[in-house]
């Protein structure tokens, strides 16, 4: 088992970075076929498990394996069903409930853990350490959520997760708020502003992330989108200062301790930009996974676009 | 060569046609570092005409400008560290093979590299550089000097080169894993991730900031190294005569340790360990010294400074958005070299 734990502690590091620092998705690492060893030696410890729940009685036992299940679970499901989150919940980088999680048990997600808790649900993601093939042949019932990149993929994900902990209707009634809330914001878009997302590293997220959707339905065009730049991506802070967006956005809080990361923000090239075009400190960690949260930030963008819009206007009728 | 011409005057032609091709050699290196730091400034992922680029450079201040910005603030200084850098390590190389006698003797190779990343990291990640304003690139030179003084100790001058190498492997891969474990205890996710940073170089990025960290104390440390030319000079014939030519051996000993660790150690903070620079440069320099190893200093200063500059070119050129680490291709081109070197001396008895 010991040199099985290395491997998933490794791949486990790889996946939580691929959320917290979201480059893209080369951080996951497939599952390797040595696993079956462990699956073998496992095998009887599946009389451990529960059978998969039955169909009329909710589960009692819940456990995630990802910060963005978490946070769904958190907010859906009631407490005394959760049985344990992933330790990212706890992480105010990543969750935007860390607070809420505090008083959660939280898991690393590996085998051993998992046949003590004895869950009667696993809900895990694209990005979550555990073997689920190993989780499923060991008699658990695991739902796999993926990672939403729209807004209609995070309705998705709310309900999928309503129906497998047995809260459909709680499901449907936050759906229906922010399908409310994001209608109500719609206001015809003519004028699009470009905003560049600037991440550590100079990443920037382009067309086919939640960043992006975000941007979008917030009336704005992210400067991925005008570059043909699809996904995380490093975006030259050449390429920036030539193309020249109408703003930045900016991450508002980082982890402590210093990183060369960081350098991009520092770099005096990108402060004579920030002095010249607006910009918008957001916590990014707001649209690390599809929750309700998502609405805010999306007002809060909205609101941006029509100062940028306003000030374009009036820098326009200045002589 | 007529047959009327004194021993006397062929020996004086001989000399001055020594000087000559050194003098030569010296103006078609430093010809060539110019050429490729004004191709460096032509590269980039935004494309500026050379009148644009030309304009940039000399106007005065204009951040308004998006060419001025890319020209001033991020291609002049990745170009300025490329020469200083690749400097630093050449001239530090040629110093340590003249000095140690040794032709395998290389700031990366000894483990001052290794050392001068390992004071940067650990000063850098703890925070150091927002409270003390040349904390990182001092932290370098006091890792560096450290690596330094640990090698001479357990290898000493005029050793075998393989006590050198082993002595240099082991306090390379001491420093490179206590870098790592720095690293990985960072509260930091992007720390870990920024090992390769420090254990293979890089340019990217870099600003004038870097320059001003960097630059008085690798040209000081620099010029400290030039101040021991005739030291090495002396010392090839023998640590013996050395002394009867009046040379001091002491200061000759501190003056080279602190002018590797100001060069090494400040480099290496801005642009992270960078192998095979100091050792290749002074090997393809050292015919055109003929024979006085001191030579080599100046030489190797602006072999180091284009090798780098060329690689960083390359770099742009060959993955322009993914960019390699500066090691990757230094240590391409350097590891074919060590192995010609290592199979020449297979025949020559050290001991």
């Amino acid at each position: 088992m010991g040199p099985e734990m290395n491997e998933t502690d490794a791949a486990y590091r790889g996946g939580a970075e691929a959320i917290s620092a979201a480059p893209s998705p080369s951080g996951w690492i497939p599952r390797l076929h040595g696993t079956l060893f462990a699956a073998a030696l496992l095998a009887g410890g599946a009389a451990f498990a529960q059978p998969a729940a039955a169909q009329d009685a909710p589960p009692q036992r819940i456990v995630s394996l990802n910060v963005c299940t978490d946070q769904l679970l958190i907010l859906l499901a009631p407490r005394e069903h959760i049985a344990a989150v992933s330790y990212l919940a706890r992480d105010p980088e990543v969750s935007m409930l860390s607070e809420e999680a505090a008083d959660i048990p939280i898991t690393y997600g590996n085998a051993e853990q998992l046949i003590v808790a004895k869950p009667d649900l696993i809900l895990a993601g694209a990005y979550t350490r555990a073997n689920i093939p190993l989780l499923r042949q060991l008699g658990f019932n695991v739902v796999e959520v993926p990672p939403a990149t729209t807004l209609d993929e995070v309705r998705d994900n709310i309900r999928a997760v309503g129906e497998a902990i047995g809260e459909t209707e709680k499901a449907e009634a936050m759906v229906a708020d922010i399908e409310a809330e994001l209608s109500a914001l719609r206001d015809g878009d003519s004028e699009r502003p470009v905003v560049a997302p600037l991440y550590a590293n100079a990443y920037t997220s382009g067309p086919g992330t939640l960043v992006d959707a975000v941007i979008e339905e917030a009336g704005l065009t992210s400067i991925g989108k005008e570059l043909g730049i699809s996904g995380m991506q490093k975006l030259s802070l050449e390429t920036l200062l030539m193309k020249r967006p109408d703003a930045l956005l900016l991450p508002d809080h980082r982890y402590s301790g210093d990183a060369l990361a960081y350098d991009i923000f520092r770099h005096p090239a990108l402060r004579a930009l920030k002095d010249q075009i607006p910009s918008l400190d957001w916590d990014s960690a707001a649209t690390v996974c599809g929750t309700p949260n998502l609405v805010q930030v999306v007002k809060r963008l909205h609101a941006f676009r029509d100062e940028l819009i306003a000030a374009k206007a009036s820098e326009a009728a200045a002589p | 060569m007529s047959q009327s011409v004194t021993e006397a005057t062929t020996v004086d032609r001989e000399a001055l046609s020594g000087d000559r091709l050194y003098r030569r050699a010296l103006i078609g290196l430093i010809a060539l570092t110019l050429a490729l730091f004004v191709l460096s400034l032509g590269l980039g992922t935004a494309t500026l005409s050379p009148t644009q680029i030309m304009g940039a450079l000399f106007s005065t201040d204009d951040t308004a400008s998006p060419v001025w910005l890319i020209v001033r603030e991020i291609r002049l200084p990745r170009s300025l560290l490329a020469v200083l850098v690749g400097g630093a390590l050449g001239m530090s190389g040629a110093a340590l093979q003249g000095y140690l006698r040794n032709p395998l003797a290389e700031p990366g190779i000894i483990g001052a590299s290794g050392g001068a990343a390992l004071g940067a990291v650990l000063a850098f990640y703890f925070g150091l550089s927002y409270a003390i304003p040349f904390a990182v690139p001092f932290a370098g030179l006091l890792g560096a000097a450290a690596a330094v003084v640990t090698v001479y100790l357990l290898a000493g001058r005029g050793s075998a080169p393989l006590t050198l190498i082993l002595a240099g492997v082991a306090i390379s891969a001491f420093t490179a894993a206590l870098t790592s474990l720095t690293l990985s205890l960072s509260p930091n996710p992007f720390a870990m991730s920024e090992v390769v940073f420090w254990l293979m170089g890089s340019l990217a990025d870099r600003s004038m900031n870097h320059v001003y960290l960097a630059a008085p104390l690798i040209i000081l440390g620099c010029l400290i190294l030039l101040l021991l030319g005739r030291a090495i000079d002396g010392l090839s014939l023998g640590e013996e005569v050395a002394t009867n030519l009046g040379i001091n051996l002491r200061r000759t000993q501190i003056l080279l340790i602190l002018g590797i660790a100001m060069s090494v150690g400040a480099a290496t903070a801005v642009a992270g360990a960078i192998g095979f620079v100091g050792l290749i440069a002074p090997h393809i320099l050292r015919p055109l010294t003929d024979g006085r190893p001191s030579r080599t200093l100046a030489l190797s200063f602006f072999g180091g400074a284009s090798l780098v500059i060329a690689a960083d070119c390359l770099i742009r050129i060959i993955t322009p958005d993914r960019e390699l680490n500066l090691g990757v291709l230094t240590a391409l081109l350097g590891a074919p070299f060590f192995l010609v070197l290592i199979l020449r001396m297979r025949g020559t008895n050290y001991s």
